[in-house]
């Protein structure tokens, strides 16, 4: 898997998505809102981050080894003082497996600590994101809140975690992988 | 202006900037000096009487507490209230740790409540602390708030990392709801 900047030729790949409920909350945060209505907002947030003269943060399209996009990464609230973001993560249906999207999150962790420097990243996943919970937890990200019904899903409220990692479990996570590399 | 038993609380007002810049105390980290980006932030003196200045902050979002004496103790705001899921996040700053213990912080509290579960029909109030703010985590349990878990190393200051506690709210723990609409919609109306 490979992180990359967002280009504006991916935003085809992006209405292509579309249709996913789970792309929807990726975008949204409620995957009951209609395309149709808020599609615009989402290109013009996509086409924002195109535009951004910060190109260290934002979108980055998740692609596989054919360069092929198979998701969507998101690094936010970035805190350059408490040198911290919250980041999230898509993956295609196709594509969603825990192997697949735990390599998006390690690369996108890669990322946020070995050329932002920072000391901690968040990340909040729907208690129903089974892949995504279980790609966490093998990486040793700690689930440290739990926001109770703080989350529409086709309009109920449903709880959202809250995950975190400190640089030091990144360097014991990357520390393998770097010694067979 | 709402009168309780113990101060008032009003919307606030510029000429309230001095006052309430005596609450941005950088002695001790608080979690009230958290701004919306999640970061330590004083503003200055000028800036904290732009933003007083403001149609929104002046149309009744940020509110004032003061005493009996007329001093100002503490001010409160709802923010990003996400209508969609249905709850507010309170953002309530005493003048000194202490007063959290004080009747007059209750009342305060009252008034959020009534206003949030009853005026805004919202269902849950979030609101985070320091780990170290014991007072103030002390005034969230004894209102009924759970604790839905601590972020480790959250903010940077005072050259270290300290922890936040997020804690909620929901109307079906919220004690006192039914004496809180007795006395506010009272108060409101008359």
């Amino acid at each position: 898997m490979r992180l990359r900047r967002l280009e504006r030729a991916d935003l085809d790949y992006v209405l292509e998505w579309a249709e996913d409920p789970v792309f929807r909350e990726f975008v949204f945060g409620d995957s009951r809102r209609s395309w149709r209505q808020h599609g615009a907002q989402a290109i013009a947030l996509l086409g924002g981050a195109l535009n951004s003269q910060n190109a260290g943060i934002g979108f980055f399209m998740l692609t596989d080894d054919k360069d092929q996009p198979v998701g969507l990464a998101a690094i936010y609230e970035m805190q350059w003082r408490n040198r911290q973001c919250a980041s999230s993560l898509y993956v295609i249906p196709a594509h969603r497996t825990e192997d697949i999207v735990f390599d998006g999150w390690l690369g996108l962790l890669r990322y946020c600590f070995d050329e932002l420097n920072l000391h901690r990243v968040s990340t909040r996943v729907a208690a129903s994101d089974t892949t995504a919970l279980s790609a966490l937890a093998r990486m040793g990200a700690k689930r440290e809140v739990t926001y109770r019904g703080h989350l529409l899903q086709n309009g109920k409220a449903a709880d959202l975690l809250g995950f975190g990692m400190l640089r030091p479990e990144y360097d014991r996570l990357a520390a393998p992988a770097a010694a067979e590399a | 202006m709402i009168a309780l038993e113990h101060g008032i609380i009003r919307s606030s007002e510029p000429d309230d900037a001095y006052a309430l810049w005596q609450l941005y105390d950088m002695s001790s980290p608080r979690s009230f000096l958290i701004g919306p980006s999640r970061e330590i932030y004083i503003p200055t003196l000028d800036e904290l009487r732009e933003m007083l200045g403001r149609k929104d902050f002046l149309s009744g979002v940020f509110f004032v507490v003061e005493n009996l004496q007329g001093d100002i103790r503490g001010c409160f705001v709802m923010r990003s209230a996400k209508m969609e899921s249905a709850f507010a996040e309170m953002m309530l700053a005493m003048a000194d740790e202490s007063d959290y213990g004080q009747p007059l912080a209750d009342e305060v509290f009252g008034f959020i409540a009534y206003g949030t579960f009853v005026e805004k029909k919202l269902n849950k109030i979030q609101t985070s602390c320091l780990t170290t703010e014991e007072l103030y985590r002390a005034f969230l349990v004894r209102h009924g708030f759970v604790c839905d878990g601590i972020q480790r190393d959250m903010i940077y200051t005072h050259g270290r990392y300290y922890d936040l506690e997020s804690h909620s709210l929901p109307r079906s723990r919220c004690q006192h709801l039914e004496a809180y609409k007795e006395r506010y919609s009272a108060l409101a109306t008359s």
